[in-house]
């Protein structure tokens, strides 16, 4: 599963190939279902921009580049399909807000926590953790530490500058550790 | 816990909930109808715009030439839908079918050369019927129509040579692109793929698509068979089946069936000479059923048989020439099987295992 073999795809899929556009979306889809989810709860909407990016994918074919890395790319397309699509739900149902919650994390359980007691404790440690970051801090540790992204990949998903990118990585790293500090002393 | 354990505490993406198989394949579709609606909606502006009337036939052909580059071959061509478009004529005679006439080559056998130049001699083993035909620009088709009971090959503009078989059709551009050489078969052809590392090789049929560099190989996919077979000599070929979702690759002597129907198929290790003798002339069988054998001396002779009971549970092993008459071939095979071979006609014949 090489970036190679990702590009590869790529360029038999602009070139016409319709086995190639069914293997990026095969190999990619649930990649894009799951990140998506940490922008809405709501499975639909992200299936409806799913099919946009790939849409639009076709539609452009004869013009796109081989992007430096096939997932970010398509991460970044989906980023945008989404905002663009609670923006526009936002105007139209004022009972909906844009883009509430920001960018979603949740504790995760981990197999070896068997005690359910120290399990909550550590859940509820984590909630409070994520509460204290910005929707942007979250976002940015996620790429970072869960997607594991280079610096310069989180720069286009998140159109920063490569300085502020650091700043912000640095920022969010301040105030975990504050907040553990504080949990110490309770 | 400290910063770094912090983040293993964070669900992971891996175990956010996925879209079920049936999600994933109901999205695909809805994409792939959707970007069908738009191509659709596409070429009707442009028809508008340049003011033509244009046939379903023309339309297709517009479709390629204005919205492919002229280099590359033209996403999801619609090969069945040109099958359909040539019916098969009462004519007993290979047909070459280009846009805008068809040309009738006699003869068993026929050899048709492709120049870069985009022209086409045609040779038969009827007299020296020798035919050089001035070809359309790379975007064309062209489509051979093979009948019972002939056989023709190609040798294509890149050096592929192809041999193909009674009953057969191929479907494939007057000159191949620059980004990949792709042919659409039904029936049976032998091809030796000239190498070339840029231009990737797509036969397709119905039910497969097979990938290859440079190789030799056998395809069997004729539509009234459940079963299709792809044969390798030697080279590497990638078989993706199962509408797209799965693959496989072979390697030199391995053949691998595939059940359309249920869009399941096997590796199995053969010797992949005996499916290319064909191409040569003969026909080996070993324990092969006689109904089988029966078949493809049908589709070779364009002749019926009408097969008597008992007659699968027969089969039979050793080589058949067909260059021989019919009559010869059968009395060859009455030696092998406990047959009796009535002959009611030029073409159909009464088979009967002997009482």
């Amino acid at each position: 599963m090489s970036e190679e073999e990702n590009k590869a795809h790529w360029s038999l899929f602009l070139a016409g190939n319709h086995e190639a556009y069914s293997w990026l979306y095969n190999k990619y889809v649930q990649v894009l279902y799951r990140y998506g989810q940490h922008l809405t709860s709501d499975g639909e909407m992200i299936k409806d921009c799913i099919q946009e990016v790939f849409a639009n994918l076709y539609r452009s074919r004869k013009s796109l580049p081989t992007p430096a890395n096939v997932k970010v790319y398509l991460i970044v397309s989906l980023k945008n399909s989404l905002l663009r699509r609670m923006h526009r739900e936002s105007v139209y149902d004022r009972n909906k807000d844009a883009h509430s919650g920001g960018f979603l994390l949740e504790p995760g359980v981990e197999e070896r926590f068997i005690d359910d007691e120290s399990q909550r404790a550590v859940e509820e440690k984590i909630v409070r953790l994520l509460a204290v970051l910005t929707p942007r801090q979250r976002e940015i540790m996620y790429y970072r530490y869960i997607q594991e992204m280079e610096f310069e990949e989180i720069c286009s998903v998140m159109e920063l500058s490569y300085q502020s990118a650091q700043n912000l990585i640095q920022r969010s790293m301040k105030r975990i550790r504050e907040s553990f500090g504080r949990g110490r002393s309770d | 816990m400290d910063t770094s354990e912090f983040f293993k505490h964070i669900k992971k993406d891996s175990a956010l909930p996925d879209l079920s198989d049936e999600e994933r394949v109901a999205l695909w579709n809805r994409i792939v109808s959707g970007n069908r609606r738009y191509d659709r909606r596409y070429l009707r502006w442009s028809l508008i715009a340049t003011g033509a009337a244009a046939s379903i036939c023309l339309a297709l052909l517009l479709r390629q030439s204005l919205f492919a580059p002229p280099e590359q071959t033209a996403p999801e061509t619609n090969y069945v839908a040109m099958l359909q478009s040539v019916p098969a004529a009462a004519s007993q005679e290979v047909r070459l079918v280009l846009p805008d006439k068809q040309i009738a080559i006699e003869g068993k056998d026929s050899e048709l050369d492709y120049s870069r130049e985009g022209e086409v001699e045609i040779r038969s083993d009827k007299g020296d019927v020798t035919k050089a035909e001035k070809l359309q620009s790379a975007e064309v088709f062209n489509q051979l129509v093979v009948p019972f009971g002939r056989r023709s090959s190609i040798t294509f503009a890149d050096g592929t040579q192809m041999w193909v078989n009674s009953g057969s059709r191929v479907i494939y551009p007057a000159n191949f692109g620059s980004a990949v050489r792709e042919i659409f078969v039904e029936g049976e052809v032998m091809l030796d793929v000239r190498r070339d590392a840029r231009r990737p090789f797509i036969v397709k049929t119905r039910g497969m698509d097979i990938r290859v560099m440079g190789t030799q190989f056998n395809v069997s996919a004729y539509d009234n068979e459940d079963v299709a077979r792809v044969a390798l000599l030697n080279g590497k070929v990638c078989v993706v089946f199962a509408e797209g979702k799965e693959s496989v690759s072979l390697s030199p002597n391995q053949m691998f069936s595939y059940d359309g129907q249920a869009l399941t198929g096997e590796v199995s290790s053969v010797n992949a000479e005996d499916f290319i003798a064909w191409r040569d002339g003969y026909f080996p069988f070993k324990m092969q059923a006689l109904t089988d054998v029966l078949r493809k001396l049908s589709r070779y002779y364009n002749v019926r048989f009408t097969m008597g009971e008992g007659l699968s549970r027969l089969s039979c092993s050793g080589k058949l020439h067909l260059n021989d008459n019919l009559d010869d071939v059968l009395g060859i095979l009455k030696k092998a099987a406990p047959i009796e071979v009535k002959k009611e006609s030029d073409t159909t014949y009464i088979i009967n295992v002997k009482p």
